[in-house]
């Protein structure tokens, strides 16, 4: 099934790796937050039909965060690097304005 | 351009109940009674008279003040308890404040002071406290604020009601065509909402003007556009300089709200304050009705009003953000004007309704259509470069952003430096020239003083440091003379911009930019900035005795035509005299030693036993000045003309011939405005004689002076 994915707050020219089940399903440098409208990336990731392990890893800063997701509760997730911490919502839509 | 309501029509009566909420009783108010009719909103004095005693001291450095705003938020909307203020200075110095308030009486408020912005060691307040005096009539409506604390002496000052509003807002809402730019919505329309939410029909403008903001608007146009056009950020930049009415470089409190179908991006961006490009940001939104915007939820009990909804609420979203407001979530990321809190579960406009706990149904069942108040507090009084469209970073290379120029100014200024090449020598005091022009079709009154340097604001940066603004010896008081300048008709002046009671600040080797402003009633007539470059010493004796000039007194005697008291300086003066001879300095040393020797000079000084003070009267001698200044006005008048500047030239020769006259020393006298009058004859400037007036006005003094000419001598023309 598909997930709905954002990277929001936070990015500055990263290099940022997606794992589902610490396999990687998404890699992307020069990933930049437009803080207007809140976005640096999304992206529908393709997941098991189950609870998974998302891995957000932000090369670039060292920093690496894993998520447990139940995909059918959340099928939106956004994730912003807040502190030098990587940060989770699973909000209701993702949309950008 | 009018009210959005005069202009559009779009209001319908429920406006008219939010004018009336602010309008003034029908009951006369007085200081300390009761009242029930709202007093917020802004607040101004300006211009105050030369005497400022009603309206206490001004803080020291913000001299003269030119304007001061007072935002009182107690009342009304939303109130914030809050009162801010800004106090302009001509042009350069500027302080802002912001006070929290609690009541303590009927139109009485107290708190500190917790914000300040701008030359804030001229404001040393902690404390405020606030009347608002009430009156049948808004122009006599009134506040006074008393300033205390820190240290400093209490200020009162008297501001007058100016509007209920705190800041004026232009908006134009253009669309792509085949769209609608739809700026209503029938709160009621869509069932989820909160019960004690008004009926009403909302405008985006009825929205602007609750957060404080006077809404004037332009007519929508129409944005040509093929079906199925999607907008990229930088085609619709593109277009907001092509359609939008207001477009300018420049920051203005304006905004372009551009209703477009979709962006390049997809349907996942439902809006975007689009306009980071260029210098100036902020002033360009769009949002896009065919996107997630329009996609209701399933089984939305009124899917329409939904779309309806989130439509106006995307509209205003952007807006806020061309107020410079982030996410709600955002609020403690990035550089924030003070410390905020994020406001995750806000019901504002700047959240978003589907990331709240329990989505947007449990979003929009509180939404109230309203910011929330710490974004308030931001619009209404945050420092105006913050919150402004397209404001920048201010000053340094804007030095006179601020002005009120007209749109059509009819008098222009100019300030010129009246030599070849902008080049001083080191030590060379620089005397600059101003020419104030009606360059309008009907007379105007200027006061007469208006070129005088404590009229003036004149802006002086070196390259590479900060801008300061030069603050004159002189501060006059006196009663204002006013003067009818004719169309085509100039006034002229003179300033010295090496020193002030700031110190040297133009002085040192290097390049240096001066800018200029007369102030006409609210007008400031702003020159263009001139580019000037001094030199570096030749010589270790110059570098050491500059040290001894480039202080207060040597400035002083410069700028001010000499003098008999200040011996220190005269002794420096008097040095440069007999080590520079050759250089520029010595002929402003010259001149400022013999001035005071054309004149009986008064002192002012102690009585022998200490007691009292007499004046005593240095009789004038010609002959030590006629020594001194001769060497200048007639042995090197060519040089002089371009050092002293030609219109203190021409005032310094024949002032200085009158005097000599009158003392007896004709011959002297009729030398000097000799050569005056030839030096000036020959005198081009970029191919440009003097004014052939200037010269026949010195031949008139000269046959005032000595009706038979004597052998005129020659100017020597200084290699």
């Amino acid at each position: 099934m598909l997930i709905h994915l954002a990277l929001q707050d936070g990015f500055e020219g990263d290099e940022v790796a997606i794992s589902v089940d610490e396999r990687e399903a998404y890699r992307a440098e020069g990933v930049t937050t437009r803080t207007q409208i809140s976005h640096a990336a999304d992206m529908q990731l393709e997941v098991p039909d189950r609870p998974f392990v998302l891995g957000v890893d932000v090369t670039t800063r060292e920093v690496r965060e894993t998520f447990d997701i139940d995909p059918h509760a959340h099928p939106n997730v956004s994730v912003s690097l807040r502190d030098g911490r990587l940060v989770a919502r699973f909000p209701e839509q993702i949309g950008f304005v | 351009m009018k009210p959005y309501d005069e202009e559009l029509e779009l209001l319908d009566s429920d406006d008219a109940e939010d004018e009336a909420d602010a309008e003034p009783s029908s009951e006369p108010q007085a200081s300390g009674h009761p009242s029930h009719s709202p007093v917020s909103g802004l607040y101004t004095r300006s211009n105050p008279p030369t005497f400022p005693i009603p309206f206490g001291p001004a803080p020291a450095g913000i001299r003269p003040i030119r304007k001061e705003e007072v935002r009182l938020d107690v009342d009304g909307r939303y109130p914030q308890m809050t009162v801010s203020g800004t106090i302009s200075g001509f042009l350069v110095a500027r302080i802002h404040w912001i006070a929290g308030l609690s009541e303590i009486g009927a139109n009485r408020w107290q708190g500190a002071i917790w914000y300040k912005d701008g030359a804030v060691a001229s404001f040393p307040y902690t404390d405020v406290e606030v009347t608002a005096i009430g009156s049948h009539f808004p122009a006599g409506r009134k506040l006074r604020i008393k300033f205390s604390g820190g240290g400093a002496t209490k200020r009162t000052v008297v501001y007058k009601f100016h509007s209920k509003y705190f800041r004026t807002v232009n908006l134009e809402f253009d669309f792509q065509a085949s769209e609608v730019a739809d700026t209503a919505i029938n709160t009621c329309a869509h069932p989820v909402r909160p019960a004690s939410l008004p009926c009403e029909t909302l405008t985006i403008p009825k929205v602007i003007r609750r957060a404080g903001c006077q809404v004037t608007a332009n007519a929508g146009s129409q944005v040509p556009s093929p079906p199925g056009t999607t907008w990229s950020d930088m085609e619709m930049h593109d277009a907001m300089q092509i359609h939008w009415s207001r477009f300018a470089n420049n920051a203005q409190w304006a905004m372009w709200v551009f209703y477009a179908s979709l962006h390049e991006a997809g349907t996942g961006l439902g809006g975007i304050m689009f306009d980071d490009i260029g210098p100036n940001h902020r002033q360009g939104t769009a949002l896009f009705v065919d996107s997630f915007i329009a996609q209701p939820p399933a089984n939305d009990p009124n899917p329409a009003a939904w779309i309806d909804r989130m439509r106006f609420w995307t509209a205003i979203h952007e807006m806020g953000h061309s107020f410079n407001l982030a996410h709600s979530w955002q609020k403690s990321l990035g550089t924030a004007w003070v410390p905020l809190a994020d406001e995750l579960e806000a019901r504002s406009f700047m959240n978003y309704p589907y990331f709240v706990t329990g989505g947007q149904a449990a979003f929009f069942a509180d939404f109230e259509f309203r910011f929330s108040d710490q974004e308030l507090l931001f619009v209404r009084h945050a420092p105006e470069r913050f919150v402004q469209m397209g404001n920048a970073a201010w000053f340094d290379h804007h030095g006179f952003e601020e002005a009120a120029v007209p749109a059509e100014p009819t008098l222009q200024l100019e300030l010129r430096v009246n030599r070849e090449q902008a080049r001083y020598e080191f030590m060379e005091p620089v005397w600059l020239e101003l020419k104030l022009k009606n360059v309008g079709d009907q007379p105007r009154l200027v006061e007469a003083d208006v070129l005088d340097a404590d009229s003036l604001t004149v802006i002086l940066k070196k390259q590479g440091k900060e801008a300061r603004q030069l603050v004159p010896f002189r501060q006059k008081c006196t009663q204002p003379v006013t003067k009818a300048l004719m169309p085509g008709e100039s006034l002229y002046g003179t300033v010295l911009a090496s020193a002030g009671l700031n110190g040297w600040d133009v002085a040192e080797p290097g390049t240096y930019t001066i800018q200029a402003a007369a102030h006409i009633g609210d007008e400031d007539v702003v020159s263009l900035p001139v580019d000037l470059r001094i030199a570096p010493p030749i010589s270790r004796d110059e570098e050491y005795v500059a040290g001894d000039l480039f202080v207060q007194g040597p400035a002083r005697a410069l700028a001010l035509g000499g003098t008999r008291f200040l011996d220190d300086a005269n002794d420096v003066l008097q040095e440069i005299v007999e080590r520079f001879p050759e250089r520029r300095i010595s002929l402003h040393a010259r001149v400022a030693l013999g001035n005071p020797h054309t004149i009986d000079y008064k002192l002012v000084l102690p009585t022998d036993d200490l007691d009292n003070l007499e004046i005593a009267v240095a009789k004038a001698d010609p002959g030590e000045a006629t020594e001194l200044i001769e060497p200048v006005l007639v042995g090197e008048a060519e040089t002089a003309l371009e050092s002293l500047g030609h219109i203190r030239y021409r005032t310094i020769a024949e002032r200085t011939a009158k005097r000599l006259s009158a003392a007896g020393a004709d011959a002297a006298a009729a030398k000097t405005i000799d050569a005056a009058i030839d030096a000036l004859a020959a005198r081009e400037v970029h191919g440009k004689p003097i004014k052939p007036e200037v010269i026949e006005d010195l031949k008139e003094t000269r046959k005032e002076l000595a009706p038979k000419p004597k052998a005129k001598p020659r100017a020597k023309a200084k290699a």
